[in-house]
């Protein structure tokens, strides 16, 4: 494409010399006429070198533009997988609370893990109804509506059952978080 | 009771599943869960010990918005009924209660 522009530029350079040689061609003959023609082409030829300049500049500008682009997504990638980590070591923190039936403290915890959950996902995925991502908000969601309407009539098995479901929470943020390392 | 802003939206949801438009999903042990991409609805059922009563539990959580909003019924209450038709509606569409019957019948009719 580039090629084809500088292409294209050459030949109406070409061109317009040629019509301004036939334009001065009777002025030709004096030697100041000659510098005139000579001036004007070496001017087109300033044309042409400053044109290829400018589109050079604008593509040096459009790869600055990209890879402040992919800066800007590592960043958040690396952002993500910290959070992701976070989130990741909060997880056994809710689930000792649980067991040692500190259900106050889970449920606060449940609560910043749920939002920055809800950050770090790709929003696609959790409006997604299918997806794991969706599964596992929703999964967290419940736990924290049982610990606030039900807490004290939970059983050694429920306690077992939001335990199991944490670990399993936990384990796919770990693979995801492993594949957002991969990806950055 | 069913809040009055509820009751009208739980008699659809109970209408809109009967005619399958609306499907269910069991989300845990006696809880079922409807979801759209904005929103999940559930129903649960549980027991409180030391109350000695029985409740369903309705909760809408809108997850853009990052509130739920949730109520609960006992058996006590007058709305019962109306949230144990649902539960059972939720229950009967999620499981697909009619083809699980028919497989069951069919064995007899066999015989």
């Amino acid at each position: 494409m580039k090629l084809l522009f500088y292409s294209l530029i050459f030949i109406l350079q070409s061109v317009i010399a040629w019509k301004l040689a036939h334009y001065y061609d009777d002025l030709i003959s004096s030697s100041s006429n000659v510098a005139t023609y000579i001036g004007t082409n070496i001017s087109l030829f300033a044309l042409f070198i400053a044109i290829s300049e400018i589109i050079r500049l604008g593509s040096t500008a459009k790869m600055i533009l990209k890879t402040a682009e992919e800066t800007k997504q590592s960043v958040i990638m690396l952002e993500n997988i910290k959070k992701l980590g976070e989130i990741s070591s909060s997880i056994p923190i809710v689930r000792n609370h649980i067991i040692n039936k500190k259900y106050v403290a889970a449920i606060h915890y449940l609560n910043s893990i749920l939002k920055s959950y809800f950050d770090t996902m790709d929003i696609s995925l959790i409006k997604d109804v299918k997806s794991t991502e969706r599964k596992n908000y929703d999964k967290l969601q419940r736990i924290i509506r049982q610990l606030e309407t039900n807490s004290r009539n939970l059983t050694e098995s429920d306690i077992k059952k939001m335990s199991n479901d944490l670990d399993k929470i936990n384990l796919d943020i770990s693979i995801l978080s492993k594949d957002k390392e991969g990806k950055g | 009771m069913i809040p009055k802003a509820y009751k009208k939206y739980i008699n659809k949801i109970i209408e809109l599943t009967e005619d399958n438009k609306i499907i269910w999903d069991i989300a845990d042990d006696k809880e079922y869960s409807c979801k759209t991409s904005d929103a999940t609805i559930s129903v649960s059922s549980f027991f409180h010990i030391d109350e000695n009563l029985s409740y369903f539990l309705f909760s809408f959580f809108d997850f853009e918005k990052q509130h739920e909003v949730r109520f609960r019924v006992s058996n006590e209450n007058n709305d019962f009924e109306v949230m144990e038709r649902l539960y059972t509606v939720a229950a009967a569409s999620a499981i697909n209660i009619e083809s699980e019957l028919e497989s069951f019948i069919s064995e007899f009719e066999k015989e």
